[in-house]
């Protein structure tokens, strides 16, 4: 018998006189209550997440203070010596993964640390984008051999960061559209490397929500880029946005259908709904009644087809008969 | 037994008649219908977020239309529209049971509740729209079959209950709304069987309902740490934290008698843990509060406000570290050691798992 869910439970539960004592009974038995193994997974990751992250952003706070008759060599040595020994005991401790990889994003936060102190030293200011892509490089390694989702999405965070303060701090007249169009393709890459590496068996499926999140923070670029640009004339960036959204949408459909996997199929069509209605709005030009309404009238239609797409297609996949 | 079309359906009926015995009775075929209606476990989320998504989407046009058309110059046509639209979502959802026609059904309820909520207050005060809001969506809840719906009148009227408090100038009436709330998600959570096999409706009302009160805690969470938002200042802050405290130890009562933790000694240990470590938050309720979501979410198997609650208790960790009014150095000094107690805590946990596993 296969694993039943809790709606099913519910469905049944609706329609029969089933007595809530064997539901109960039903709803532990097959797991969709938290049992034992559950709760003691939880508790572990519950007390390091919290222990570890408290302990880095006391040690934050420790050098976030001005400590004025600190010599600098001491201030920098001490956050040296505190990186290399969380480094050691990651590296060679005697820990589960979790709790190693856990040690090493304390490291990876340390290095910020470290680089935040010698902005304080030196003046630089925290913000400086050399701050962050000093940080990001140093910590590059350690975050590709950790397979470790978090430190990844924190990785990513940190390309992004640097990027854009880059272009507020150096790259100051570089359009809008351009930057949008540029951070899409770093994250578009990030994502195109992950669905490879799965693709060859390099890294497990189980969780997800590392390339999700990353391919949503690509697609919204695209779409920011291609809404501003049909605003702006296409002054921009010429309709590159578009060009880019035609290739990276179609391979990510085929993508999304070759592998079964309904978010590219949800959440693409969705950017291109959306880019549709902007540009029905942009159509009526200084006098509007009426457009709006054919644009919502347009994002329901579209939606609702949409949606009994991929309702068809889903159902093609999982084999249930309508 | 009918005969169904799909042969796990029939097995896990099957075995639910065989434990109930002869007195088992199921409507096979509104069962199936169901069940492939939900098809997948698979198409849910996705088309969930697209039906609500897509739906902000079209009522955000739909207002610039509204708005375009001059309506708003006139709050009795506001006030007769909102019902109307009110009204015509849950027919809409009514007319098929379909997931195309929720996303015009949800935009159209919003739509309405915007509208009638704002022609209600112009033509009356705060009193009258705020009661009118909270029978409409009772009356909602208790009629309608749509779950997004159900889900967004139970925002409704819980906001309406929020707001009570501060409209009579009586802040402190919060905390009976607090109390009110915590009973009712507590129940929920801890009750599921007992709700779902009570009644069809309430059958139905179950998720659509709870997931609201998840995000109303978390809601009046936020109102209750971020006192700047109202005029008016809530005194007692304890209270609400107490309240917390309380449910957390209720639902930490039945996690334990469900993992076999009988042991008083053990059980002791644990309230006395939980108590020391949310002692300093005493009058700050949002710890507590997000941290009974996360458990009483996590004890049902409910991911969705399992993460809410998650997300909650991080920002309102780092709010409270932020807001404290010491010196960064104490505040480091704290931090460490309140890491330490936790990683502490997780050596304590596994030595007792392995003693125990022997």
């Amino acid at each position: 018998m296969e694993k039943i869910n809790r709606e099913l439970i519910h469905s049944i539960a609706r329609h029969s006189n089933w007595s809530g004592q064997s539901i109960a009974a039903w709803l532990r038995k097959e797991k969709v209550y938290a049992g034992t193994q559950d709760w003691i997974k939880f508790l572990q990751l519950f007390l390091l997440g919290l222990g570890g992250s408290f302990i880095v952003a006391g040690v934050v706070f420790f050098f976030a203070y001005n400590w004025a008759d600190m010599h600098k060599f001491v201030k920098l040595g001490m956050l040296e010596s505190l990186l290399i020994i969380v480094t050691l005991v990651a590296v060679f401790g005697n820990f589960s993964k979790v709790v190693k990889n856990v040690l090493l994003t304390a490291s990876v936060m340390l290095s910020g640390v470290m680089f935040a102190v010698f902005g304080q030293i030196y003046q630089t200011g925290a913000n400086a984008y050399d701050f962050f892509l000093g940080w990001t490089l140093s910590v590059a390694i350690w975050v590709l051999i950790s397979r470790f989702q978090p430190l990844w999405l924190l990785f990513m965070a940190l390309i992004n960061t640097t990027f854009i303060l880059y272009t507020n701090q150096v790259a100051t007249n570089m359009p809008f559209s351009y930057v949008v169009n540029i951070l899409f393709g770093i994250n578009a890459l990030v994502v195109i490397i992950w669905e490879v590496l799965l693709w060859r068996n390099a890294i497990s499926d189980r969780h997800k929500w590392f390339p999700r999140v990353v391919a949503l923070a690509a697609i919204s670029a695209l779409t920011i880029s291609m809404i501003v640009g049909m605003y702006d004339d296409f002054r921009g960036d010429y309709g590159l946005a578009f060009v880019l959204a035609a290739i990276a949408f179609s391979a990510g459909i085929w993508h999304g259908l070759r592998t079964r996997d309904l978010f590219y199929l949800s959440v693409i069509p969705f950017s291109v709904i959306i880019v549709a209605a902007a540009g029905i709005i942009r159509l009526a030009g200084p006098d509007p009644v009426g457009i709006f309404l054919l644009a919502s009238v347009f994002v329901i239609g579209s939606i609702a087809l949409l949606i009994h797409n991929i309702i068809q297609i889903n159902r093609k996949w999982h084999g249930t008969v309508q | 037994m009918a005969q169904f079309s799909n042969d796990n359906l029939q097995q896990v009926l099957q075995a639910i008649a065989q434990e109930e015995g002869v007195s088992f009775t199921f409507d096979a075929a509104a069962i199936e219908t169901e069940e492939r209606l939900s098809s997948s476990l698979y198409t849910n989320l996705p088309i969930k977020l697209l039906t609500i998504f897509g739906g902000f989407l079209a009522t955000f046009f739909f207002m610039g239309f509204l708005m375009t058309t001059g309506l708003y110059n006139s709050n009795v046509a506001m006030l007769v529209f909102g019902v109307l639209f009110i009204v015509g979502s849950e027919v809409i959802s009514r007319l098929r049971n379909d997931l195309l026609l929720d996303s015009v059904s949800v935009s159209l309820n919003i739509i309405g509740y915007l509208l009638f909520g704002i022609g209600v207050s112009e033509l009356s005060n705060d009193v009258t729209l705020a009661l009118t809001l909270a029978t409409i969506a009772t009356a909602f809840i208790l009629v309608s079959d749509g779950r997004v719906l159900v889900f967004l009148s139970v925002l409704v009227l819980n906001g309406s209950l929020m707001s009570l408090p501060y409209i009579f100038e009586l802040p402190g009436l919060l905390h009976l709304y607090v109390g009110l709330a915590i009973a009712l998600l507590a129940y929920m959570s801890l009750h599921e069987s007992r709700l779902i096999s009570a009644s069809p409706k309430l059958n139905k009302l179950y998720s659509p309902v709870r997931i609201g009160m998840v995000f109303s805690l978390v809601g009046v969470l936020i109102l209750l740490s971020h006192q700047d938002f109202a005029t008016e200042q809530i005194q007692h802050t304890w209270i609400s934290t107490i309240l917390f405290v309380i449910s957390i130890l209720f639902v930490l009562r039945h996690v334990m008698q469900d993992t076999g933790v009988i042991d008083s000694r053990t059980q002791a240990i644990v309230y006395v843990c939980c108590l020391v470590m949310l002692a300093p938050t005493i009058s700050t309720p949002s710890i507590a509060g997000s941290l009974f979501i996360v458990l009483s979410g996590f004890y049902i198997g409910h991911r969705l406000s399992f993460i809410i609650g998650l997300m909650a208790l991080g920002y309102f960790i780092i709010l409270y570290y932020y807001n404290l009014e010491i010196t960064l150095l104490a505040k480091s000094g704290i931090l460490v050691l309140t890491g330490c107690l936790f990683l502490g805590g997780l050596y304590l946990l596994n030595r007792y798992i392995r003693t125990h596993a022997k």
